[in-house]
């Protein structure tokens, strides 16, 4: 390993805001002048600047629209964040222990009847209500939603849910949606785990371009988790840990089905059921 | 007021690439440092009357885009991924020029797994941005003794660290050569 210190700039070399600063033009003419001389006496620097002449291709294409709505969602998390903190630390008035206890005995007493009477034995889902009119947001169903290619060993081919999956297949997506402008791709495999794949990191959705079908950059390698790998793909939502949250929701309640039913019944969910077969095929399986 | 399309457009011409290039080489991946570009810029549209005033439009861009890798390496490390996503475009094309460039990258990523959340900022400005000590003070708001015995701190904890990688390493290749002996030394007796 290298020793650390020596990586630091001693002062010798421009850093890389500067740099930046030299390349975009924000310096004057004489300030880009002594700081461009520099540069080109060192070869990092020299690398550096390239770097960036080539990430004008490699940013996202400017898009106003994405950015404002972007804008207006941080705005609105900040407020309601305030307003969160504001309730939190707002004093709580004083009150008589009895004036508290008396409502509350009250309430539970009526709850329990009301459970006894009115709620049928069959399990009820806590987060949509799938008996109420699915909703209808700009669809992804029909020949949008995601599809799959799969690499196992050099050979590449469109994936299917009719074959089976082992550990070690290359699985990339591709998705089509007609409106929405997020995703977030998560799975949940045999051993009951959820797993994120989209976004990587962080907890906000891929963004995703309306229109003609498109592939989703990278690819994710199925581990050895038995029986199953459910992909879910959720568009148009603006949080990943409210997405993380109903998915395990109808899980704990309705495991594996649940989450089938959902991507059936909902256009802004859809999924793929991965079956993982027992044996792996370089272990002398089909 | 908020920044008309073309105001916006022309400013992110003339900066996005280097929010983008400098996100990437911190996060280490396209779809962040995309995002990255996209948070910062819509921060942007938030704060522009504010952001007209700046005297260095990209240094107000760094902080933004600071915090931003700051939250992204901060859940990424409170969420545990089972498996690897693949992004073999970043891989190839880094590789190819610059390499000692990259490797400087791939070592200062290291270190920020290993920082807490004060260090990482320092360890951001230091290893990635190629600042000195007195510039990386200054971005951090402390006094260069302070970032000094910070840094040191936490060096010395990172080369512990990364040494024992290297024993655990060492450890598991000679558990590898001493399991394959028997075959070498019935190789080696063989006519």
């Amino acid at each position: 390993m290298k020793d650390l210190d020596k990586l630091i700039n001693p002062g010798d070399r421009p850093s890389r805001l500067e740099l930046g600063q030299l390349w975009s033009g924000e310096l004057d003419p004489e300030q880009a002048k002594v700081l461009g001389e520099r540069a080109q006496a060192q070869p990092a620097a020299q690398a550096w600047l390239e770097s960036l002449e080539e990430a004008r291709d490699q940013a996202p294409a400017f898009d106003a629209e994405i950015l404002r709505k972007r804008a207006f969602r941080i705005q609105d998390d900040e407020q309601r964040e305030v307003e969160r903190a504001r309730q939190a630390a707002a004093p709580k008035p004083r009150v008589a222990w009895w004036s508290q206890v008396f409502p509350v005995v009250g309430a539970v007493a009526a709850a329990a009847v009301a459970i006894v009477v009115l709620v049928p034995p069959a399990h009820q889902p806590n987060t949509r209500d799938r008996h109420q009119t699915p909703y209808t947001a700009p669809g992804v169903k029909g020949n949008g939603g995601i599809e799959f290619y799969m690499l196992r060993g050099d050979q590449v081919h469109p994936g299917s849910e009719d074959e089976l999956h082992w550990d070690g297949d290359r699985v990339q997506f591709s998705y089509r949606t007609d409106g929405e402008s997020t995703l977030v791709l998560l799975s949940l495999d045999g051993r009951g785990d959820l797993n994120l794949y989209y976004p990587a990191s962080g907890d906000e959705p891929v963004p995703v371009v309306p229109g003609e079908r498109r592939m989703l950059e990278g690819s994710i390698e199925l581990d050895d988790a038995p029986d199953f790998e459910l992909i879910l793909a959720y568009f148009g939502h603006s949080s990943v840990a409210e997405v993380m949250e109903e998915v395990q929701a109808i899980h704990d309640e309705e495991g594996r089905e649940g989450l089938l039913l959902l991507a059936h019944d909902y256009t802004d969910v859809d999924s793929i059921l991965l079956r993982k077969g027992e044996t792996s095929p370089g272990a002398g399986g089909p | 007021m908020p920044p008309t399309d073309t105001e916006l457009q022309v400013l992110y011409a003339q900066y996005a690439p280097v929010i983008h290039r400098r996100c990437r080489s911190i996060l280490g991946n396209e779809e962040d440092a995309s995002d990255a570009v996209q948070e910062t810029f819509s921060r942007v549209i938030i704060h522009w009357e504010s952001f007209r005033g700046e005297a260095s439009p990209l240094t107000w861009m760094y902080r933004i885009s600071t915090n931003y890798c700051l939250n992204r390496i901060r859940n990424r490390r409170s969420r545990a991924d089972k498996r690897h996503v693949h992004r073999d475009d970043i891989v190839s094309t880094s590789f190819e020029r610059g390499g000692q460039l990259w490797e400087q990258e791939d070592t200062a990523r290291r270190l920020l797994d290993l920082a807490d959340d004060q260090e990482r900022e320092i360890v951001i400005h230091l290893f990635f941005d190629d600042m000195t000590r007195e510039q990386a003070a200054q971005q951090v708001g402390v006094s260069v003794p302070t970032l000094r015995k910070r840094l040191n701190t936490f060096l010395a904890r990172a080369r512990k660290a990364m040494e024992s990688d290297g024993v655990a390493l060492a450890a598991g290749a000679v558990v590898v050569l001493l399991s394959f002996l028997p075959l070498l030394l019935s190789l080696g007796g063989s006519p």
